[in-house]
């Protein structure tokens, strides 16, 4: 029996995650809440939206890949990796200075760690520094979904990424 | 070192002539080419991540393209989207703002008319509609997941120009 190790989507999501959340530490990142305290902000993984998470928030995730013959005759492949980073806050304009943050965070791109499962320990696999993560930007756009929604949609930012592998 | 480069032109005529009887209309084929892939990427992306059956494809078909100008052209008109497929940003973006809300009275379909946990994603719910005379109002337990088929449009333009040159 073999258990499938995390591939590359995987080890993509958690890299950037691990990125994000070593930055939002290193500067002790906070925004405002509608009282005026400030709160931390926090990164998860995940596409399905949690009524647990607690905004101000970075949500990252991997949406698909992409894969090129990198050259005729040969059958290796060029994969990029469609990745959504959306930025979810509590006040209005907050997802725009967050987006544009992250944006300047990821700019150079982060290590790429490989994870293996820990049998018994799934919460905690073994990392590897395996390379690095390329980044391109494919989008940056505000998420408006109308007035009468709810407080994770409100305010909204989606930054689209492709990365690859170098 | 320095290069010189000699342009031997085919005619004698001037060389703004020869860009405007061959490179541009070859260019304007291009570009044509290029927005029919990309409406068929985009269509063929909302089609594949359909996740009932009955679908009446009314947001794959509402993806056209328009020509903007003499050098551009559109995918996607976000007016008629508006109008015509009111949807097309919860599809893409996913919205949770109908979650713990109820909905409309209507009947699921095909099977029971009040389903039960076995039919999940195997129908629609029909508002205003009953069968047998059997009519219920669901409450909105998930979020509308992100499709992403802007973005993964998005990242399959490199493939498409390169398709639309050849």
């Amino acid at each position: 029996m073999t258990v499938l190790t995390w591939q590359k989507q995987s080890n993509i999501e958690n890299s950037i995650k691990k990125f994000i959340d070593a930055q939002i530490s290193s500067e002790s990142l906070q925004l405002l809440n509608q009282s005026g305290v400030a709160t931390d902000v926090t990164c998860v993984i995940g596409q399905r939206v949690n009524k647990n998470w607690n905004l101000p928030i970075i949500q990252v995730y991997s949406d698909s890949k992409t894969t090129e013959r990198l050259e005729i005759g040969s059958n290796n492949r060029l994969d990029d990796y469609l990745v959504i980073v959306e930025c979810r806050t509590l006040l209005s304009g907050q997802e725009r200075n967050l987006a544009e943050w992250v944006e300047n965070a990821i700019n150079d791109g982060m290590t790429y760690y490989e994870y293996s499962v820990t049998v018994g320990d799934p919460d905690n696999p073994t990392e590897t520094d395996s390379g690095h993560i390329r980044i391109d930007f494919v989008s940056s756009n505000p998420v408006s979904l109308g007035d009468d929604i709810d407080l994770f949609d409100k305010y909204r930012y989606r930054t689209t990424i492709r990365c690859s592998l170098t | 070192m320095t290069t010189r480069v000699k342009i031997i032109k085919a005619s004698p005529g001037s060389l703004v002539f020869d860009v405007n009887k061959f490179v541009l209309p070859l260019a304007n084929i291009h570009l044509e080419r290029a927005a029919n892939f990309t409406v068929q990427e985009m269509q063929d992306q909302i089609t594949a991540s359909i996740q009932r059956p009955g679908s009446t494809g009314n947001l794959a078909n509402s993806i056209f393209s328009e020509r903007i100008s003499d050098k551009s052209i559109g995918v996607g008109k976000i007016s008629f989207l508006d109008e015509n497929a009111k949807y097309w940003k919860a599809i893409n973006y996913g919205s949770s703002h109908m979650v713990g809300r109820r909905m409309p009275f209507g009947t699921f379909a095909p099977g029971l008319a009040t389903p039960d946990a076995g039919s999940f994603r195997t129908g629609r719910f029909y508002a205003g509609q009953s069968q047998g005379g059997s009519m219920y109002s669901p409450v909105v337990k998930r979020p509308i997941q992100a499709h992403n088929y802007i973005e993964r449009t998005q990242a399959q333009l490199p493939n498409i120009v390169e398709r639309a040159m050849k």
